[in-house]
């Protein structure tokens, strides 16, 4: 791993840790428990999108296990929670992103957002031994709609962000370490071209 | 610059989103029929279930409550205080961060829950059969 790489990874983790720090103080206006907007699932799409399904893991779960050191919730219900709907997340948004299923950032990041929350709502139900609490699924997955979406476009933003950070090079040469996710490029959502290299 | 257009939140679905998001909504609609069920208010009085950290609570008769009683659960973050009384059950205070549960309002239905979940309180309402 090159040191241009690892400094990247670094600042995608702690992208993904400030935003689940300032986003736990944004209020929701609905009285649904787990509704959030997952702001750290558009930097696990964007470090799935231009690096590969084991740095987009790293990242995610490293986010997880700092978060929770640094606010205080590591190994609580809390935690866990987080925990398996980013790894679940994250793993399902690799397979979402198979070229055959057709999909955009805004449609992998909704399928991302959808099996977060029924990975957390299934960790909850393990915990508890509380089976009623699937009760709000439906609701929670009306709300990972528009959530997801939003998500998506911003991972393609966050995309374009990282890439230009290699047009800055001294030495300008290609980076072989980057965009080698398996399944090919997914597309975007805007009409910018994909690649930010002239 | 990658943002020389702005932030503009310009987007558009390919054909594989619209199944996504075709799928999701069934899904949910789906589910929201199946297990919403009826919520009717019922003849025999309402009993509330309350799950906690420690294990079942109650379970407490609605009718007995004949003015608003104050119960105190204890979970791994603080203690969660429900208002009991004859019409209803409510969050009225909770160590929780989030708030969520006192959010929730008044629950006066069989079925309906209020839920802690970083206090891991389940208060839940069934039907006396």
């Amino acid at each position: 791993m090159s040191t241009k790489k690892l400094v990247e990874l670094a600042m995608l983790t702690g992208m993904g840790i400030a935003l689940h720090a300032v986003e736990g103080q944004i209020p929701v206006p609905l009285s649904l428990p787990g509704a959030k907007l997952g702001l750290a699932n558009s930097v696990a799409l964007a470090t799935l999108r231009e690096f590969s399904l084991k740095d987009a893991i790293t990242v995610n779960l490293l986010r997880t296990i700092l978060g929770g050191l640094i606010s205080g919730s590591f190994l609580t219900f809390g935690f866990f929670l987080s925990f398996s709907g980013a790894l679940a997340s994250t793993l399902f948004m690799w397979l979402a992103m198979d070229p055959r299923l057709g999909l955009s950032c805004s449609g992998v990041s909704v399928v991302g957002a959808a099996i977060h929350n029924l990975a957390q709502l299934t960790t909850a139900m393990m915990i508890t031994r509380e089976p009623h609490i699937f009760v709000y699924l439906p609701y929670l997955l009306l709300y990972a709609l528009p959530a997801g979406l939003f998500n998506g476009v911003l991972a393609d933003k966050l995309g374009f962000a990282i890439r230009s950070i290699g047009r800055w090079d001294s030495n300008g040469e290609q980076d072989t370490e980057r965009s080698n996710t398996p399944h090919g490029y997914l597309p975007s959502n805007s009409e910018r071209p994909r690649s930010g290299k002239q | 610059m990658w943002c020389e257009k702005g932030l503009w939140l310009v987007f558009k679905l390919r054909k594989g989103d619209r199944l996504v998001i075709g799928l999701v909504l069934l899904v949910s609609a789906f589910l929201l029929i199946s297990l919403g069920g009826r919520r009717k208010t019922s003849y025999h009085g309402l009993i509330l279930k309350v799950k906690t950290a420690d294990g079942e609570q109650g379970p407490y008769y609605l009718a007995s409550f004949k003015e608003p009683t104050k119960l105190q659960f204890k979970g791994p973050v603080g203690t969660s205080v429900l208002e009991v009384s004859a019409s209803g059950v409510r969050m009225l205070q909770s160590d929780c961060p989030d708030k969520v549960c006192i959010h929730m309002g008044t629950i006066s239905k069989p079925g309906e829950m209020i839920i802690c979940l970083p206090n891991m309180v389940f208060a839940r309402l069934v039907e006396n059969e």
